[in-house]
């Protein structure tokens, strides 16, 4: 920054903000927002830290936070200082003020002229991507796309300089952790970012082993220290990417998200399906009026190599133009194989175009500052005012383009007024002040409503994202939870005893530590109606109950177990008369007979055999099998017990399968033992159908199809691996076949897998809500934080200890310092069996939670020295100690 | 036998050797160009094919560019 005088910076905030004003002029400032993914920010600090401190959402039915800490961090900063209103406007336009000064300032760091630096940082800023990002809340996003010029130029100087200097690793590292609020963006860009700068610096400097050596051990370093810096974030990747939703649920995200990626769209920074709200803007395939500007653009942009250069300017337009290429032909690749995104986690995140087309802002606007450059140095005009005039009038030209091609927004909101597609339904992007009043009426006037949960109606996506943080007890999923989805079969069962308006709802609901109801009378969503119409429907892994208020409320009305305690225009509140005390952890009686077995199959000979293949060639030399049966399929192992060996051939691979009827809908325990030998693709399934089938030939026809990847669980080849998986049967279902497939191997007749106790069970615990017969018995607990509660009770018989918490396998109780894990109880909340009898201290904790401690520890430590070494090395540069010493020294003279 | 001679200004030629990439680049453009014409025609699907070979001409212009500036640096470096 060093060639950037004060005067200019002056001159260039004037300039960007009278354009940036008149842009949010119509906004309402004075109110909080709520649109999209944007949430309302909570009023209350505690809430904030609660949310910063613990990876357990303290929102609804909790649920692992997301993995964006970085921007939760920066929002509790704020609130410490700033009003939660005034927090969530720094928030939302920091990003555009960060992404035009930080272009601004990488641009002139390659000595472009102040003028082509200034269009190109508009256009940085003003893009139609950075504003459909804004339309759909997606903030983290847009501070990643605003920070990473700035944070280019330090991982540029750190990593290719001749000597790389520790400062650039510092605030490389500080950039990092204040301002990746979207982890998954900030990864592509720093993968395309490293592809750039590795590409500028194969031109510019000729590599010798010596900077190559040099080089590595800055990127090992870099890593190390990006390492600790997200550990927190890591943590938590990780535990999502254990409990990530099935990966058709992704490639169909990627289907529709990919649709309007043509190269003609990509061209002008266009073509992202996945927001539905800037449909109308950004879903152009046609040729509307203000897409022309974005071809003019586009060819300013693309002009720029044809005007060659011996300079570095020219060399990064020419990268960036290649890394931009390269990103275009990515995405179109991901649109013609969406199944690209199933491979693996990170892939995954590839699920909408929005990733890779961000860094697409950075090179095109590179490129665009540049032909601007070039053009208005190089006019064919030999007078100098006349130079001058054409110059100006090109810039203007080029000004009123950027502006233009964006004109669907210009209406002082930046479009969140007027976007709508075909599925999103606008709501008002200002939380309604009633929703403030109704969450002070209840906290005044209950003051124990936060021990309990809020139902709320009508319940839709929309409805949730406006009382997220004013009413956080709300019953449903959390707002900011991951990829981690529990709770979805649990949530449309739960809707489904509703909506039959059962007589005992109260008791029903006690069940789930319900008290309150609110009846949203204003509420209009997608499904709300006049008529006396209800919905449950699916979205974003979480069923909704919605339809028109007088259908709510009329299932409360009547009922002499709810009380009416408060009604307006606005809403209805009615309260559980059943539940006096809250009712979070309870215990329940469990049955001598857990589970009930359906299926079992101790491998004594091959009698039991539905199906079986006899390959007459096989020999065995692996693992010692003995072969005993007369098919080849019964075989003896190391220890003279029986087990049954799949061989495979080039034939296909041999499999075995049995077909059993299902007494109920309920959780279904499948048990076996596995060994194999040369395995791929080794896996097991459970085909369930409504009618009875006893053979089975193909998967098509089932109701659904669960899948055993054994693959994916890194056993040990020719060691035994226990399968213990649990599988929730759809409704309807009354017939279940259980497929184990042998391996698959590039090489058939090397392949060989065993399996040995066989059992397929009901697991009584984990039944249907619909049948609760079981005693029922509130336990005193206290609640320290949202990932520790503890509970005395005193047991007389085994129980079963319910947690109301979205079940997920990492929560574990203590009885009196034994560990038991969790089950999914109801299909969707912790259960744990408790055998013990007695007095027990019990103790539920969510065991992740440590390792953030830990890794957050580590992460703050690092940022602390990091500071401290950026600190130190500036205060000396700029003699500072010596001067505040020789100030001192004077004062106490 | 008649002989078709085309007189190149020897700045274009200069031009065109220093900028190999510059003709592709131009034909992008022009594809492009006719993309915008063919849906505002209403020819949608039509459109989106030339724009693939549109791509395919950019980076076959930006690949030449790329290579004839690096080869012309390694070349003035060996002069130096």
């Amino acid at each position: 920054m060093n060639n950037i005088t004060k005067l200019e910076i002056l001159l260039i905030s004037v300039i960007f903000c009278l354009p940036f004003i008149s842009l949010v002029r119509d906004l309402d400032f004075s109110r909080m927002w709520a649109f999209a993914d944007l949430m309302p920010f909570p009023l209350n600090l505690s809430h904030r830290l609660e949310e910063s401190l613990y990876i357990q959402s303290n929102e609804g039915l909790g649920g692992l936070t997301s993995p964006m800490h970085n921007i939760i961090r920066f929002n509790l900063f704020l609130q410490c200082f700033l009003d939660a209103n005034i927090s969530q406007k720094v928030v939302i336009f920091l990003p555009f003020i960060i992404g035009f000064f930080s272009f601004y300032v990488f641009l002139r760091e390659f000595e472009f002229s102040p003028t082509s630096c200034l269009m190109g940082g508009f256009l940085y800023a003003f893009n139609p991507i950075t504003f459909s990002s804004f339309i759909v809340g997606a903030v983290g996003s847009l501070m990643v796309l605003g920070i990473f010029p700035l944070f280019t130029l330090c991982l540029n100087k750190f990593l290719f300089a001749k000597m790389g200097n520790i400062k650039y690793l510092s605030a490389i590292c500080i950039f990092a952790y204040l301002f990746f609020w979207n982890v998954y963006f900030a990864f592509w860009f720093l993968f395309l970012i490293f592809i750039f700068l590795f590409l500028i610096n194969i031109i510019t400097v000729r590599f010798s082993r010596q900077i190559i050596f040099a080089v590595i051990k800055r990127i090992v370093l870099l890593s190390l220290f990006f390492t600790l810096i997200f550990l927190p974030n890591l943590i938590v990747l990780y535990l999502i990417q254990q409990g990530t939703v099935g990966g058709n649920i992704i490639k169909f995200q990627a289907d529709y998200s990919y649709e309007d990626a043509t190269f003609l769209n990509l061209i002008r920074l266009a073509g992202n399906k996945g927001s539905p709200q800037v449909e109308g803007y950004l879903n152009y395939n046609t040729f509307t009026y203000y897409a022309i500007f974005g071809y003019v653009l586009s060819f300013i942009s693309f002009g720029s190599l044809l005007f060659r250069k011996n300079n570095q300017k020219f060399i990064l337009v020419m990268v960036g133009c290649l890394v931009l290429l390269l990103t275009i032909g990515c995405i179109v690749l991901i649109k013609e194989h969406p199944y690209v995104v199933e491979i693996n986690a990170f892939l995954s995140t590839l699920r909408n175009p929005s990733k890779l087309m961000l860094p697409m802002v950075f090179f095109f606007s590179i490129m665009f500052a540049y032909s601007i450059e070039t053009v208005t140095e190089e006019l064919p005009v030999r007078s100098t005012s006349d130079k001058k005039l054409l110059a100006t009038v090109l810039i203007i030209l080029s000004f009123a383009s950027i502006f233009l091609y964006n004109l669907p927004v210009l209406d002082g909101t930046l479009g969140v007024e007027r976007m709508e597609g075909s599925v999103y339904i606008p709501i008002d992007y200002r939380v309604d002040e009633n929703y403030y009043n109704l969450a002070s009426y209840l906290m005044n006037s209950e003051p124990v409503f936060s021990d309990f949960y809020v139902l709320y109606f009508p319940w839709e996506r929309f409805s949730r994202i406006e009382i997220s943080r004013i009413i956080p007890t709300y019953f449903g999923v959390g707002a900011s939870q991951g990829g981690i989805m529990n709770t979805v079969e649990f949530s449309k069962d739960f809707f489904e005893v509703i909506d039959s308006n059962p007589p005992n709802k109260d008791e029903f609901l006690k069940l789930f530590n319900i008290r309150y109801i609110v009846i949203d009378k204003k509420f209009k969503g997608m499904y709300t109606t006049t008529t006396n119409t209800k919905i449950i429907y699916d979205n974003m892994n979480f069923y909704w109950y919605s339809g028109s208020w007088s259908t709510f409320y009329s299932f409360f009305e009547n009922d002499d177990n709810f009380a009416l305690i408060y009604e307006d225009e606005e809403f209805a509140v009615f309260k559980n008369k059943n539940l006096s005390e809250p009712h979070e952890i309870y215990s329940i009686v469990a049955d001598n007979e857990i589970e009930e077995s359906i299926l079992k199959l101790n491998i004594t000979s091959s009698e039991h055999l539905l199906f079986y293949e006899n390959f007459d060639n096989f020999s065995d030399t692996h693992n010692n099998f003995k072969i005993v049966g007369p098919y080849q399929l019964v075989t003896e192992d190391m220890s003279m017990n029986y087990s049954m060996a799949l061989y495979s051939t080039g034939i296909g691979w041999s499999h075995i399968y049995k077909s059993v009827s299902i007494p109920e809908r309920g959780w279904y325990r499948l048990n076996f033992f596995i060994k194999g030998c040369n395995i791929t693709n080794l896996h097991t399934k459970i085909l369930w159908y409504n009618i009875t089938q006893s053979d089975y030939t193909q998967d098509e026809g089932a109701m659904r199809v669960d899948y055993i990847r054994i693959y994916e669980k890194k056993l040990t080849e020719g060691e035994w691996y226990h399968i213990d998986e649990k599988f929730l049967s759809p409704k309807n279902a009354t017939c279940a076949i259980v497929v184990i497939l042998g391996s698959q191997a590039k090489s058939y007749s090397m392949t060989s897998t065993c399996v040995d106790n066989i059992s397929f069970s009901l697991n009584k615990t984990c039944v249907n809500i619909n049948k609760l017969e079981r005693k029922v018995t509130t336990l005193k607990y206290v609640k320290t934080n949202p990932t520790l509660y503890s509970v005395e009770t005193n047991a007389t018989c085994p129980f079963i200890l319910t947690f109301v918490k979205s079940y997920d396998p990492y929560w574990v109780c203590y009885v009196n310092g034994e560990r038991a894990s969790s089950f999914p109880l109801y299909g969707g909340v912790n259960g744990f069996l408790i055998n013990q009898t007695g007095q027990l201290e019990i103790t539920i904790e969510y065991e992740p939670q440590r390792w953030f401690y830990i890794g957050s520890a580590i992460s703050v430590t690092t940022l602390i020295a990091c500071t401290t070494y950026l600190t130190h090395d500036w205060t000396k540069n700029k003699n500072i100690l010596k001067r505040v010493k020789k100030w001192l020294r004077s004062n106490s003279s | 036998m008649v002989k078709i001679k085309f007189i190149v200004d020897p700045r274009i030629k200069k031009y065109l050797k220093e900028n190999p990439g510059a003709p592709f680049i131009i034909g992008f453009m022009a594809l492009l160009l006719s993309c915008a014409v063919l849906l505002t025609t209403g020819h949608t699907p039509q459109a989106n094919k030339t724009a693939e070979y549109a791509y395919y001409l950019l980076v076959i212009g930006v690949i030449l560019q790329f290579v004839s500036f690096v080869k012309e640096g390694r070349t003035k470096q060996e002069e130096n």
